[in-house]
C-alpha cells in the first residue's frame, strides 16, 4: 500500500456507520444498493463524440489506492483498478475474445491459431488451446497449470490468465500477482509502450508488475521468480538479505505525473494496426531479415484500412473474426464487397467464373495468402515465435514450424487456405488413445538416462533424431510405473516399439496435422487465382489440388512422405480434377465450334426466314411462285 | 419434367390415335422421295449422329438435374461437354439436309385440315423450332465461358440454357418422331 495514499472508505463502511445511527434507513439503503441495476460506468456511456476524451487519471495499484509520485515504496499500477473503478466495466471487457479462453461456456468458434508449446530437447511442438478446437490439446492434458501457461505464453497475451484449481501454484500466484487484463496493450498509443518489456517481465514472473513496466511510466527491477513462496509484495523486505537485490521494485518517473498527481495517458479507441501486429504478425521466413522489403502488405492495409475497421467490437470486446457465421455479417468479405459496398469496397463482378466456384470455395481461396506454389511455404508468427521480443531466435529454421498455404475443407465445407502445424510430442498409448506427456517430465527422464537430444544451432529439430528417438522410447518403456507403452508422434505418424523392439510407424488420428484458416494477407483482384485464366486451378499441376504439403518431423523418414493438397480436400476427387484439367486444352475448340455452329444455324434461319417472308408477301399480293 | 411429359404425350397421342388406326386402314400420306445415292446415306449418317448427340447431351444434362438437383460436376460435366460439339455440328448437318425439305408450303395448310395428315407439317414445325432453340442453347453456354458476364449474369445465361435445352430436346424428339412417321408412310406408299 502506498505510504502517502489517501484513505477512501468503501460504501460498505459508510452503510455500516449509517446502520449504527439509523438502522431502518441503513437497511433500506443497503437493500437498494443490492437490488439496483449496475450503473453504467463513466467511460462506457458515450455521449457520441468521435473525439478522444483526455485520459488524465490517477494511477491505482492492485489494492485500489492512488499512486503518488512521492510514494516511498510505490506499488505497480493495476489496469483493473486504474481503468476499471469508476470508468470502464473491466469485468465485461474481460469476457471478450482475447481474454475468455479459460472461461466456461464460451463458444469455441472456428479453429484458430493454437499456442504451440515447443521444447527442442524433447523434440516437442504441440498445439494447445483452452477452446477445445479439434486437433489441439488442453494445457491440463499435459499437466500444465494456468500459471505455467502464463509463464510460457503470457508475454504474448493481453493479460487475463487467472489462477486455476491447481493448489500447488496458489502460493506462487500470491508472489507474482495475477496477470490482469492489460488494457494498455492495445489502447495505449504512446510510443513508449513496450510489449517486449511486458513479455520480459512475465517471463520473470513479475505478473503484477508487467503492465507498469511496459507502459513506460515506471522502471521495474527484480524478479518475482527469485522470491520464495512466502514473499509478500506489500512487505517485501522480509526476504533474506541475499535476495534483497532481486525484490521486484517499481520506480516511477516524477516527470510523468502532472501537478495534480495524475498521469496523462494517450489512450485511443481505434487501436493502431502495429499493436495488433505485435502478436498477429505472420512473416514468411523467406521474407524476413534483409528480404523484408520484398513482402507485400495486405491490400486492405495498403489502402489505409486498419485492422480494427473490420475487426470491430463493442464494450464486450467480442471482436468480429470476419468469417461468415461469426458476429456481424456485414463485416465479412461478402458483407462488405457483395451485399453492401461498405465504405466504397469494390464490388467484384467475377466475370467468367461459374457460380459453382462460390459454393465450393471461400473468398480467401482465391484472394488470400501467397500464390500457391509447387510446395508449401513456411512462416513465423508473433504468437508462436515471439517476434519482437528480446533475444528472439531469428533463424528461419527455428521451431515451431508452421506451413502455409494448405488448401483444405473448412467449417461449412468450402475449400480455403490454411496454416498447418505437424504435432510432435511424447505420449502413452492407453486403450487405443494417446495421452500426451508433459515435455518437462520427458526431459527429466531423458536427463536421468543421459539421453537429451543434441540441439540444432538454428533452433530447428535435433539432428540425428532417429537413433535418439528409438533409445528414448526404450528408456521410457522401462518405466514400470507408467501405464501403456511410450509413443512419439511426429510427421503424421505414431512411433512405438513393437514386440521385437523395432520402431513401428503407424497412422493415428492424433498425429494428423492441425490446420486453421488463414485470411490474410489479401491479394488484390489482379493477383487472385483465376486472374490469369481458368488454368490457374484447372491444370494437371495446379498447386491448389496437386501441390506438395511439406511434412515436418525430426525424423527423415517422415519428412520423405509425400502429402498432396488434395488429401485435405475431402469432397474433391483427384481423378475428376485431372480429367477436367486434361479436357481444358480443347476448350478453345469447344467454344469455337459452338460459335460456328450457332452462326451457321442463325444463317439458315435468316435465309429461310427471309424466303418465307417473301412468299408471304407475294401471297398477300395475290401472286404465287 | 412438364416438357418431357408433354412430348411423350404428343407422341403417344399421335401414335395410338392416328398412326396405328391409319396403318390398319392402310392409309398413308406420302411425300415424294428425296435424295439418292451418296446424299441419302450421308443424311442417314447425319441423322443418326445428331440423334445420338442429342440423346447424349440430354441424358447427361437431365440426369444431373435429377441426381444432383441442378449441379453438373465431375464426369457428367465432362461427358456433357464432350458430346456437345458433336451434337452442335450434327445439328448444322441436319439443318443442311432437312431445311429445303421442311419449307412450309400451301399443301401444309390442306394437310392440317385432316387430322391424319398432320405428320408432315408437324415435322416441319418441330424442325424449325429445334433449329431456333439450338441457337440460344449454344450461345448462352458458350458466352458464359468468356469473361464477359459476372456472377448474376452468368446465372441468367445458365437459366437460358436450362430453359431452352429441354425445349430443344422435346423439339428434336418430336421432329425425329414425325420424320420417322413420314418416312414410314412414304415407304408404305
Amino acid at each position: 500500500m502506498g505510504m502517502n495514499s489517501r484513505a477512501s472508505l468503501p460504501i460498505a463502511a459508510i452503510i455500516a456507520i449509517l446502520a449504527a445511527v439509523t438502522p431502518a434507513q441503513a437497511q433500506t439503503a443497503a437493500s437498494k444498493a443490492q437490488t439496483a441495476p449496475p450503473k453504467e460506468k463513466l467511460g462506457d456511456n458515450s455521449a457520441g463524440s468521435r473525439g478522444q476524451p483526455a485520459h488524465i487519471i490517477a494511477l491505482r495499484d492492485p489494492e485500489g489506492d492512488t499512486i503518488q509520485p512521492g510514494d516511498v515504496r510505490p506499488l505497480p499500477l493495476s489496469p483493473l483498478q486504474t481503468c476499471g473503478g469508476d470508468c470502464h466495466d473491466v469485468g465485461k471487457i474481460s469476457r471478450g475474445w482475447h481474454f475468455n479462453a479459460m472461461l466456461p461456456g464460451v463458444p469455441a468458434g472456428r479453429n484458430g491459431q493454437p499456442w504451440l508449446l515447443v521444447d527442442r530437447e524433447t523434440g516437442t511442438q504441440i498445439p494447445l488451446s483452452y477452446r477445445n478446437w479439434p486437433g489441439t490439446f488442453r494445457p491440463q492434458q499435459l499437466g500444465m497449470s494456468s500459471r505455467e501457461f502464463a509463464l510460457h505464453f503470457g508475454g504474448r497475451l493481453p493479460g487475463g490468465v487467472s489462477p486455476d484449481d491447481s493448489h500447488a501454484d496458489r502460493a506462487r500466484w500470491e508472489v507474482s500477482g495475477n496477470l490482469e487484463v492489460n488494457c494498455l496493450v492495445c489502447h495505449d498509443a504512446t510510443p513508449a509502450y513496450d510489449q517486449a518489456e511486458y513479455a520480459h517481465q512475465v517471463a520473470t514472473e513479475n505478473f503484477r508488475y508487467a503492465p507498469a513496466a511496459a507502459s513506460g511510466l515506471a522502471l521495474v527491477t527484480g524478479s518475482a521468480k527469485e522470491m520464495p513462496d512466502l514473499f509478500d509484495y506489500l512487505m517485501p523486505n522480509r526476504v533474506e538479505d541475499s535476495l534483497q537485490p532481486q525484490i521486484p521494485r517499481v520506480e516511477y518517473s516524477p516527470a510523468n505525473f502532472l501537478p495534480s498527481g495524475k498521469v496523462a495517458f494517450d489512450i485511443v479507441r481505434q487501436v493502431s494496426s502495429s499493436r495488433c501486429y505485435y502478436c498477429h504478425t505472420n512473416a514468411d521466413v523467406e521474407l524476413t531479415g534483409n528480404a523484408r522489403w520484398k513482402a507485400n502488405e495486405d491490400v486492405h492495409m495498403a489502402r489505409g484500412i486498419a485492422c480494427v475497421e473490420c475487426h470491430r467490437n463493442g464494450l464486450d470486446h467480442m471482436i468480429t473474426r470476419g468469417y461468415e457465421g461469426a458476429g456481424d455479417a456485414s463485416l465479412t468479405c461478402k458483407g462488405c464487397h457483395m451485399d453492401s459496398n461498405t465504405m466504397g469496397a469494390p464490388h467484384p463482378d467475377h466475370e467468367g467464373i461459374p457460380p459453382i466456384h462460390f459454393q465450393k470455395l471461400t473468398c480467401t481461396a482465391c484472394h488470400s495468402g501467397p500464390w500457391p506454389a509447387a510446395s508449401t511455404r513456411q512462416l513465423k508468427n508473433g504468437m508462436t515465435h515471439g517476434l519482437g521480443e528480446f533475444n528472439v531466435n531469428k533463424s528461419a529454421g527455428a521451431l515451431p514450424h508452421i506451413y502455409y498455404p494448405v488448401f483444405a475443407q473448412q467449417e461449412g465445407g468450402k475449400i480455403g487456405p490454411n496454416r498447418l502445424v505437424w504435432p510432435a510430442f511424447w505420449g502413452r498409448l492407453r486403450k487405443g488413445s494417446v495421452e500426451p506427456l508433459n515435455p518437462d517430465l520427458v526431459k527429466k527422464a531423458l536427463v536421468k538416462g543421459k539421453l537429451t537430444a543434441q540441439l540444432a544451432a538454428d533452433g530447428s529439430w535435433p539432428p540425428g533424431a532417429e537413433q535418439w528417438m528409438e533409445q528414448a522410447l526404450r528408456l521410457l518403456d522401462q518405466d514400470a510405473a507408467a501405464e501403456g507403452p511410450a509413443v512419439y508422434i511426429a510427421g503424421g505418424k505414431l512411433h512405438r516399439l513393437d514386440g521385437a523392439g523395432k520402431v513401428l510407424a503407424e497412422d493415428n488420428a492424433l498425429a494428423q496435422p492441425y490446420l486453421w484458416p488463414l485470411a490474410h494477407d489479401v491479394r488484390p483482384a489482379s493477383q487472385a487465382l483465376g486472374a490469369k485464366g481458368c488454368q490457374d486451378c484447372h491444370s494437371e499441376d495446379a498447386a491448389i489440388f496437386f501441390g506438395n504439403v511439406a511434412v515436418d518431423s525430426p525424423l527423415a523418414a517422415d519428412r520423405a512422405a509425400r502429402w498432396k493438397m488434395i488429401r485435405f480436400e475431402k469432397d474433391v476427387q483427384a481423378d475428376d480434377q485431372l480429367r477436367l484439367a486434361r479436357t481444358w486444352r480443347y476448350r478453345p475448340w469447344l467454344k469455337g465450334m459452338g460459335l460456328v455452329a450457332a452462326g451457321l444455324l442463325l444463317l439458315f434461319l435468316l435465309v429461310y426466314g427471309l424466303r418465307a417472308l417473301e412468299r408471304l408477301s407475294a401471297a398477300t399480293a395475290g401472286r404465287s411462285r | 419434367m412438364v416438357v418431357f411429359l408433354s412430348t411423350l404425350g404428343i407422341i403417344a397421342a399421335d401414335l395410338f390415335l392416328i398412326r396405328i388406326p391409319r396403318h390398319w386402314k392402310g392409309q398413308a400420306d406420302a411425300e415424294p422421295p428425296t435424295g439418292s445415292g451418296l446424299f441419302r446415306w450421308l443424311r442417314v449418317l447425319v441423322n443418326t449422329v445428331g440423334f445420338l448427340g442429342l440423346a447424349a447431351v440430354a441424358a447427361t444434362g437431365f440426369s444431373a438435374l435429377l441426381e444432383k438437383g441442378n449441379q453438373m460436376t465431375g464426369d457428367l460435366l465432362i461427358w456433357h461437354v464432350s458430346s456437345a460439339p458433336a451434337f452442335a455440328l450434327a445439328a448444322v448437318g441436319i439443318t443442311l439436309f432437312w431445311a429445303h425439305r421442311n419449307r412450309f408450303a400451301a399443301a401444309d395448310c390442306r394437310r392440317l385440315a385432316s387430322a391424319g395428315d398432320w405428320a408432315v407439317p408437324l415435322r416441319k414445325l418441330f424442325f424449325w423450332l429445334g433449329v431456333a432453340l439450338t441457337v440460344p442453347t449454344i450461345v448462352s453456354i458458350v458466352a458464359a465461358m468468356f469473361p464477359l458476364f459476372g456472377t448474376d449474369d452468368q446465372q441468367e445465361m445458365f437459366f437460358i440454357h436450362r430453359c431452352s435445352a429441354p425445349l430443344l430436346a422435346a423439339s428434336g424428339l418430336l421432329f425425329a418422331y414425325f420424320a420417322l412417321v413420314t418416312w414410314r408412310e412414304r415407304s408404305l406408299d
